[in-house]
């Protein structure tokens, strides 16, 4: 019978591949939009490149982070029982590994929501397509962070130890808010958070596509897609 | 004298009997907690024919260690009064508490206090007390007796006279040889399971190390690292001594001690405070994504009419 320790490892190097192959997918097609958008100053080839590299891996950033993302919630399972029951919550490096999966979770969620709900066309509109490559790589890191927690449990340290130096924060500290400050946090979110609903919805922001069409004129930048040759320079 | 007056004489002569007369038991009040010399309470002189033994836990401790000294007394003519025990250094009036001879008693029978003397105010006909003694830091012989008080109409008293002989640090003494306690921190508040880690220096190997929870031993390590695992939730919430001794080849022993306050009552606290950070933390990601969103669509639609407008 396959122990759940094993399938934990499974699980964690599945969710941490795909994420990984979202994160550089990802990566990669906002640097080929960069050098579509300034295609004029650029070599033909490079940009030839460029605009084949977008079409492929706007779709496996897609997939990669979907995958990623049901990985996330596989590791999650498979890791509760990884570790005996009644000492899974003592360990502090253990509590800070699961607030920081959920956090990355929670981040690659968002980097999904945005993918799904304006398509392929959120390439179109740059300020989102930052706020698309943002989230992925503010994902990733915390991620990453997850990863060095997970490290820290098995052979007692991680290369990403500097980083946690440099931020001031230690893995094995258990991370937890005052209850004020939680309950303040909290409110003020909800507030925040119904706000900009409430703001979507008066200026009728739920029904905007992003296409071509729409914003790919003004910003001079068009959706990746998979052409077969290459856009004439202006 | 008529009938009437003979009545009143009567009941006056019994209400200054009852007022004037001596309580019938010898030991009725019994005596206020405290430290005592062998001697007191002094008017007890007379034998009593009860039983009074003491054990103690470890005969040959280290100096400091910790060592519990268990007094019973059975029998005797104390039943349903006041018995009281004394644990004594000495059987002489001066000079005889366990400190005068170097002992410190951390905790005495009541767990709350630190007194050689305990009572309990109903003897039910046999009394096992119980003192935790830390051994003088010095090494040598030394003897604890203990002394049994009661009244019940008279002034009784029994000794344990034999006593019972410590042979303190017996081993070699240690020389340039520390153990220190890295973690947990003298005093530290701990919870769930925890790691003793001890950096133990000496010019000779580390024959083997051990760690004692209030004088129970937890576990012998004769290899590094000395680090032990301890569950807390094993142990009552509270302050625990820890104890980490070290013997080196060449029969040296060295030891150092922390205190650790126990407080696994607070572990639902923080695993509820764990949570709510959590949620928290995932509610405020939220609120930032769908902020980010609506602004950028909000610039993106402001742009858009501004560029219908040309």
């Amino acid at each position: 019978m396959v122990s759940m320790t094993a399938l934990h490892s499974l699980t964690a190097e599945l969710h941490a591949g795909f994420l990984t192959l979202a994160f550089v997918c990802i990566m990669l097609v906002a640097a080929s939009q960069v050098i579509v958008r300034l295609r004029n100053g650029m070599p033909r080839k490079l940009v030839d490149l460029a605009i084949r590299t977008r079409g492929y891996m706007e779709a496996a950033g897609y997939v990669g982070a979907a995958l990623g993302l049901i990985g996330i919630l596989l590791s999650a399972y498979t890791g509760m029982y990884a570790w005996p029951q009644d000492v899974l919550l003592d360990s502090a490096v253990v509590r800070n590994k699961i607030m920081f999966t959920t956090f990355s979770g929670v981040l690659w969620g968002g980097v999904l929501f945005i993918r799904a709900r304006f398509g392929r066309g959120l390439w179109t509109c740059p300020m989102m397509a930052a706020v698309y490559t943002g989230l992925a790589f503010v994902a990733y890191g915390v991620l990453g962070m997850t990863g060095s927690l997970g490290a820290h449990l098995t052979v007692g340290e991680s290369v990403l130890d500097p980083l946690w130096n440099l931020i001031g924060m230690r893995g094995d500290t258990p991370i937890a808010l005052d209850a004020e400050v939680a309950a303040g946090l909290a409110i003020v979110s909800g507030v925040i958070f119904v706000l900009s609903l409430a703001v979507a919805r008066r200026y009728d922001l739920f029904s905007v596509r992003l296409e071509p069409e729409t914003c790919q004129k003004l910003f001079k930048w068009d959706e990746p897609r998979i052409l077969e040759s290459t856009p004439p320079r202006e | 004298m008529n009938k009437r007056g003979l009545y009143l004489i009567l009941g006056l002569t019994i209400l200054v009997v009852m007022t004037v007369a001596p309580p019938l038991k010898a030991y009725n009040g019994g005596v206020s907690p405290g430290n005592y010399q062998y001697g007191a309470p002094s008017c007890h002189s007379k034998q009593s024919s009860s039983s009074i033994s003491m054990t103690a836990t470890n005969y040959t401790p280290d100096p400091g260690m910790s060592v519990t000294v268990t007094v019973t007394v059975t029998g005797g003519e104390a039943s349903g009064t006041p018995l009281g025990v004394l644990l004594i250094s000495a059987l002489t009036s001066s000079n005889s508490l366990p400190s005068n001879a170097g002992w410190t008693i951390t905790a005495d029978p009541t767990g709350t206090t630190q007194y050689n003397y305990y009572e309990v105010d109903s003897y039910a006909g046999s009394l096992s007390a119980s003192w935790t003694l830390n051994a003088p830091s010095t090494n040598g012989t030394y003897k604890l007796y203990a002394r049994e008080v009661h009244g019940n109409g008279e002034t009784y008293t029994n000794r344990f006279v034999s006593g019972i002989t410590f042979t303190v640090g017996s081993t070699v003494p240690s020389t340039g040889f520390t153990v220190a306690i890295s973690s947990p921190n003298d005093g530290d508040s701990v919870s769930g399971s925890i790691i003793v880690d001890a950096d133990i220096t000496t010019t000779s190997n580390v024959s083997y190390a051990y760690l004692t929870v209030d004088g129970a031993l937890v576990e012998n390590k004769s290899a590094a690292p000395f680090a032990w695992s301890l569950d807390t939730n094993a142990l009552a919430d509270g302050d625990h001594l820890l104890r980490v001794t070290a013997v080196n080849g060449t029969g040296a022993v060295a030891f150092k001690e922390i205190t650790i306050n126990i407080n696994n009552g607070g572990e639902s606290e923080e695993l509820l405070s764990w949570m709510v950070t959590m949620g928290v933390g995932a509610i405020v990601i939220v609120t930032i994504i769908s902020v980010a969103i609506v602004t950028v669509l909000l610039i993106r639609k402001r742009m858009m009419k501004k560029a219908g407008g040309k």
